[in-house]
């Protein structure tokens, strides 16, 4: 795919020069960043004090304390470090069955990547599962505004049709990758358990995650009557069936108390969770969902 | 009367079975495994949630749908091939009564005694038990209307049995009349009927009478009393005479024909207002009296009621008003405004004119109370409806009356006043409709004579200005003059006009012990028929009879020339031409709800 497919349009870039990455606290960051850390050091926003001792910066004294207690006390403040931002791209072969779903997962990327970019995020892209076949995909890494041309072809290259189980294959691209503050999953989570367990992980990795979710705009086109054989794109399994309109009813219900799920385990969890439709390009309307739904602010 | 033991189905279009052919692709298609497409879904799991193994049925519901739809098919099939002949005699063992006379024909002049013999023979046959009458004869043969139809229906023949090509079910009667009658053309004229014929079949043997028919006659109602007459001249002769219509109030000429051989005419015909009830339309060749075509028609007889009143002649004006309000309801010549002091005399004189459903108002009591066969409206007094206390007049008004009741419907009394109101005392059964803070003020009483008493003077009251009294007037004009006698033959649902105020009135289908209606006193009452038959109604007043038929009555359709071969069908028919329909239908809805349940099991996943 060119890059230029994945590239969001100059008046979408322009707005995103305008946002960041919608986190509060950096973990553990990159010196030189306007993210209060959880270090102490130079840095504006206050965090706690502590008794003077020899030496200390008496800029920094507490001259109200001093008069009201008879006792010098320092003020701390939290260090100001650059985030770091991991996006998580599911590339396993259902987002290659779901018409339009590589598209918006490209768009996403971009759009996520370029904004963390411009806030002088480091960007680490992983894509899910990170092996195809025997080769090893690699890790997108990115650093700076300057980069951004590099991450939009490096996007445009990311391949969909890699099956594998959702879970097993993040948790072997996370391996013993340190995940960034904010760690975005990009997937149409199409498995039955997958979601609940991703969640805990990234929890577990302790990250900030969210979950961007590409569903498909039209159920209906795989759900004609008749005799089918369904066949899994992970596996290859092959299920024999007849679709009548009952069955296709009941597959509708399902789907739906599915999605409902996800979206109360993602309360549940704290896990930020906005859906697009697949073949959503980036565009304003993306960019306004992604605000809305507390990634990009 | 015994039914014929026969239990197999027979089928009046045995022929429509190859349409069960059609279940030949349906079988195909269950047997040829379908070609299964191929489709990939990202949410496999949910098919797998839906693919889990079912109970044993869920397994076999492609079978059952297919033997559904297969069963509904042939259900389907079975109920165009019309079946049910056979066992449809066994349900209902009527007689069938078989008139018989090689001389008929549809033609004058024959036709007129030919009528005259059915009507005896109708007369003689009890008609709970005769499923139809056909009269036979060497030209063909016609199914007589069923005796419900009474004396009305029976100028009146149904269309005439067609032959081969004709409606399906007619021809299969036809079809049934041949089995049953083994050489019918030699029995039905010059033998004794067949030792081995079914008792349910009887058959008359009329007289025969040579004639040479030329003209023929029918009739059609095309609006009240307005009548199409056709007459055609089958005779190679030119025809001169005049239609004649007989009626119980005399024969009168209506009009000169002249018709040309083989010519066909339709006459627009009124009915003169004084001629109502059976009315005989006939063809009197010019210079000649007797009839040589006739036909019978049944004018409704709807005479208006008249109303008397019986007034003080100062309090006329008011009167002659009200009469003038209801001059288009009443009949005028019988109603009439009577002086008080003659009102008893009056009433003597014309007691043979007043009819049951006339109304005779008395502005004071009289001086002796007449026994009047008609209802009854009386001021000044309880008349026969209870006796004065002795009090004193007083003045009164009405604080409550019973609104629901027919009389009173939409009448409103609440501004009502009087000035001397008698205290009266409601004799036993009658009823108080209204009354004020003095007593009764409106009494009742049902029964063949109804009688309604205001206890108070008309002319000292304001009932005159009321509208309320105008629309009493209406009511008892209306609910007592539904005593008229029963019109007409009435069809399956309709109401059976029920004398006003009769008690407790029974209704009987004849040929059933139990009564299939009861009701009380009810003016109004609707009691509707939901079967045909001749149902006797019976109150305190009188036995009335009423005559309900699945569908009216219908003249005879003119010009139909019989055809050779349904003469030799001219012998007896069936019991009755409904019975085939329930079958259909039976099997036309037993197709549709497994039409249904094959529906549940395809789109609701039921089994």
């Amino acid at each position: 795919m060119k890059s230029a497919a994945v590239t969001p349009s100059p008046e979408v870039l322009r707005l995103l020069d305008r946002m960041e990455i919608a986190i509060w606290e950096v973990r553990r960051g990159r010196p030189g960043g306007s993210l209060p850390s959880l270090h102490l050091g130079l840095g504006t926003r206050f965090r706690d004090f502590r008794r003077y001792t020899p030496g200390d910066d008496l800029r920094y004294l507490d001259w109200n304390a001093l008069g009201r207690l008879g006792e010098p006390f320092i003020k701390q403040f939290a260090r100001e470090e650059a985030g770091r931002l991991t996006l998580l791209v599911d590339r396993t072969a259902s987002m290659a069955t779901l018409p339009g779903a590589d598209l918006t997962a490209r768009s996403v990327t971009a759009v996520l990547a370029y904004t963390a970019l411009g806030a002088g995020y480091e960007v680490d892209i992983v894509p899910v599962p990170l092996m195809d076949g025997r080769v090893a995909s690699p890790v997108g890494g990115f650093l700076g505004r300057g980069t951004s041309g590099e991450m939009f072809d490096w996007i445009a290259g990311l391949t969909f049709d890699t099956p594998a189980p959702l879970f097993p294959a993040l948790r072997s691209s996370v391996g013993s990758r340190e995940l960034g503050t904010a760690t975005f999953l990009i997937s149409d989570l199409a498995d039955a358990d997958a979601g609940d367990r991703i969640f805990r992980y990234l929890r577990a990795k302790r990250c900030q995650p969210a979950l961007v979710q590409i569903e498909p705009v039209d159920e209906r086109a795989w759900l004609r009557l008749g005799h089918r054989e369904m066949i899994d794109p992970e596996s290859g399994r092959i299920l024999s069936l007849r679709v009548t309109p009952s069955v296709r009813r009941s597959y509708l219900e399902q789907l739906q108390r599915f999605r409902e799920r996800v979206r109360h385990r993602c309360r549940a969890l704290g896990v930020r969770h906005v859906c697009f439709p697949a073949g959503h390009r980036a565009d304003r309307t993306m960019v306004q969902a992604l605000r809305e739904g507390g990634i990009l602010r | 009367m015994i039914g014929v033991p026969v239990f197999a189905l027979t089928f009046r279009q045995p022929e429509l079975w190859l349409l069960a052919l059609l279940a030949v692709p349906l079988i195909l298609a269950y047997l040829v495994e379908p070609r299964r497409r191929r489709g990939v879904d990202p949410f496999f799991f949910l098919w797998e949630r839906l693919a889990r193994p079912k109970p044993l049925l869920g397994r076999l519901a492609r079978v059952t749908e297919f033997l559904l739809l297969l069963t509904a098919l042939l259900l389907i099939v079975a109920a165009v091939t019309d079946p049910g002949d056979a066992l449809a005699r066994v349900k209902k063992p009527m007689k069938i009564v078989a008139a018989v006379n090689p001389g008929w024909s549809d033609d004058a002049p024959y036709r007129s005694s030919a009528l005259a013999e059915l009507r005896a023979l109708l007369a003689a046959v009890p008609p709970e038990e005769t499923g139809c009458v056909v009269a036979g004869s060497s030209e063909g043969a016609r199914l007589v209307v069923p005796p419900t139809h009474g004396p009305l229906g029976l100028p009146v023949l149904s269309g005439r049995i067609p032959g081969r090509g004709a409606r399906a079910p007619l021809r299969a009667m036809v079809d049934h009349l041949e089995r049953a009658f083994p050489g019918a053309e030699t029995h039905w004229f010059d033998a004794d009927p067949p030792a081995d014929l079914p008792s349910r079949w009887v058959v008359h043997r009329l007289r025969d009478e040579d004639s040479t028919p030329s003209l023929s006659l029918s009739l059609r109602s095309t609006a009240r009393r307005r009548l199409a007459v056709a007459v055609a001249n089958r005779g190679g002769t030119a025809w001169k005479g005049a239609l004649v219509l007989e009626s119980a109030a005399g024969r009168r000429h209506a009009a000169e024909l002249e018709l040309e051989g083989g010519a066909r005419r339709t006459i627009g015909l009124e009915v003169p207002a004084d001629i109502d009830g059976a009315l005989t339309v006939a063809l009197v060749a010019a210079g000649g009296t007797d009839p040589v075509a006739r036909a019978g028609h049944f004018v409704p007889r709807r005479v208006p009621p008249g109303i008397v009143v019986i007034a003080r002649p100062e309090d006329s004006t008011a009167w002659r008003a009200l009469l003038a309000t209801f001059a288009d309801h009443i009949d005028s010549e019988r109603s009439n405004l009577v002086p008080l002091e003659e009102g008893l005399g009056y009433l003597e004189a014309q007691r043979e004119r007043l009819r049951p459903f006339d109304l005779v108002v008395f502005q004071e009591p009289p001086a002796r109370w007449p026994d009047l066969p008609v209802p009854v409206l009386l001021f000044g007094g309880a008349g026969p409806l209870g006796s004065a206390t002795g009090g004193e007049s007083r003045p009164g008004a009405i604080s409550s009356w019973e609104r629901e009741h027919p009389l009173l419907a939409g009448v409103d009394l609440s501004m009502l006043v009087a000035r001397a109101v008698v205290a009266v005392k409601p004799a036993p059964g009658v009823r108080v409709l209204a009354s004020g803070a003095e007593g009764p003020m409106l009494l009742y009483r049902a029964g063949p004579t109804p009688v309604a008493a205001f206890p108070f003077r008309f002319e000292s009251s304001n009932l005159d200005s009321l509208w309320g009294f105008i629309s009493l007037i209406n009511n008892l004009v209306k609910v007592w003059g539904r005593q008229q006698p029963v019109v007409g033959p009435l069809l399956v649902g309709e109401v059976v006009p029920l004398p006003a105020g009769e008690g407790a009135i029974r209704g009987w289908r004849a040929g059933e012990k139990e009564p299939s209606w009861e009701g009380h006193a009810g003016e109004g009452f609707p009691f509707r028929p939901r079967k045909p038959g001749r149902f006797r109604v019976a109150g305190n007043g009188a036995v009335r009879e009423a005559f309900v038929n699945t569908r009216p009555l219908e003249p005879a359709s003119p010009g139909e020339a019989p055809t050779a071969a349904s003469a030799p069908a001219a012998a007896a028919v069936v019991a009755s031409v409904a019975d085939w329909r329930s079958w259909v239908r039976a099997l036309a809805w037993a197709a549709l709800g497994l039409l249904l349940i094959e529906w549940l099991v395809y789109h609701r996943g039921w089994l």
